[in-house]
């Protein structure tokens, strides 16, 4: 039963999802991590970087990382397929509509309530992973800060948001720093 | 014509299959498929492919997978929608599949240890870019009750176990009555 409640889980993440990986990523982050107990944040995170090394969107990438975790390829199936039926009905729903009508006005005002909801999820999920990443899970206080993690989480931000280098590049480099640090300071 | 419908649907297909194995995004995605389904293989007309992403964006889900699946319908109706989307499908998950594997084999090591530690950093900023984005889009609209209903989702979110379906259902209802009764008194919606 385990692959049914992959799909599940993955249909109702998936009819949420306004708007591509912005609102995806939170939604799965509650859903995987908060509410199903299947993995932790620091997983999760690292879910997230290697996302970046591969091609294609990223809910069906996180559907199949995490049906792979749990039930091997036949939950990886199960999982992307959870991705895809859903917009596949409202699609062929929306297309009937839109035929008839050329445009569906309650749509836009959806998607604005629904970028609100994303903002707040999206919030919430970026305090958990601050608190695995940076602070390890141990509590926030000054004395389990990662100092390592915040510079190369400043620094990843500061490249990304200035378009310097491709996010992929940014990231490896991040992880090679972080290598380096190790090697050669022993932190 | 049978043979015609066929041919549509291969090509429907792999190209699908080539787009998703190279494109980072749906957006990128949709520009790729102006290139290559209106402009060289003329299978719908550039509005058709706009209304298809407009839908796209519109709906939940992959943006993506929705696009491929509304040009495979305009393309060659329910077979057309499934083969476009099944290409749409396989590359991602056949390279994540082939990443989990791998991962699974090399977490333990030290070195990949440390190394993911790099990156897990930098998902973090990710997070934090993917924050802003949403941040600087509602900001746009200028509105206070998008702030509010902001506000109050982050409450709910941070403070109660209820599921986010429900959220979802206040936030869309409360958008759609507010923009209800403001509508006759000129409120701030275009």
């Amino acid at each position: 039963m385990m692959l049914l409640r992959i799909i599940v889980s993955f249909m109702k993440i998936c009819l949420l999802a306004f708007g591509g990986a912005y609102s995806a990523v939170p939604l799965i982050a509650r859903e995987v991590v908060d509410v199903q107990h299947w993995m932790t944040y620091a997983e999760f995170a690292d879910l997230l970087a290697l996302d970046e090394l591969t091609p294609g969107p990223i809910m069906i990438n996180c559907a199949t990382f995490v049906g792979m975790k749990l039930a091997g390829i036949p939950g990886a199936i199960a999982a992307s397929l959870g991705c895809c039926i859903p917009p596949a009905i409202i699609c062929f729903v929306l297309d009937l509509i839109y035929r008839k009508y050329r445009e569906v006005p309650v749509i836009s005002v959806i998607l604005q309530a629904m970028r609100c909801m994303s903002l707040a999820l999206v919030l919430s999920t970026l305090i958990s992973l601050t608190a695995s990443i940076m602070f390890h899970g141990a509590g926030i206080s000054f004395a389990n800060l990662d100092i390592l993690s915040v510079i190369l989480a400043a620094a990843t931000f500061i490249l990304i948001r200035k378009e310097v280098a491709d996010p992929i590049v940014v990231l490896l480099g991040s992880g090679a720093v972080s290598l380096l640090s190790w090697l050669l300071l022993g932190i | 014509m049978d043979e015609k419908k066929k041919n549509r649907l291969w090509l429907l297909f792999i190209n699908t299959l080539i787009m998703s194995s190279t494109a980072n995004s749906g957006y990128a995605m949709i520009s790729v498929m102006e290139k290559v389904f209106v402009k060289k293989l003329g299978l719908l007309t550039e509005e058709e492919l706009s209304d298809c992403t407009a839908m796209a964006q519109s709906s939940p889900g992959p943006i993506a997978i929705n696009s491929s699946c509304l040009v495979g319908y305009r393309v060659a109706g329910l077979p057309g929608a499934l083969a476009a989307m099944t290409g749409c499908a396989i590359p991602p998950i056949a390279f994540m599949v082939l990443v989990t594997v791998f991962y699974s084999y090399i977490v333990s090591n030290r070195y990949v240890e440390v190394f993911m530690r790099g990156m897990q950093a930098g998902a973090v900023a990710l997070v934090l870019n993917f924050a802003i984005g949403l941040f600087t889009g509602i900001k746009k609209k200028k509105d206070v009750f998008l702030w509010m209903l902001a506000v109050i989702a982050f409450l709910y979110i941070e403070f109660t176990d209820f599921p986010v379906y429900l959220l979802a259902l206040f936030c869309m209802t409360a958008a759609v009555v507010k923009t209800f009764l403001f509508k006759g008194k000129g409120g701030t919606e275009q």
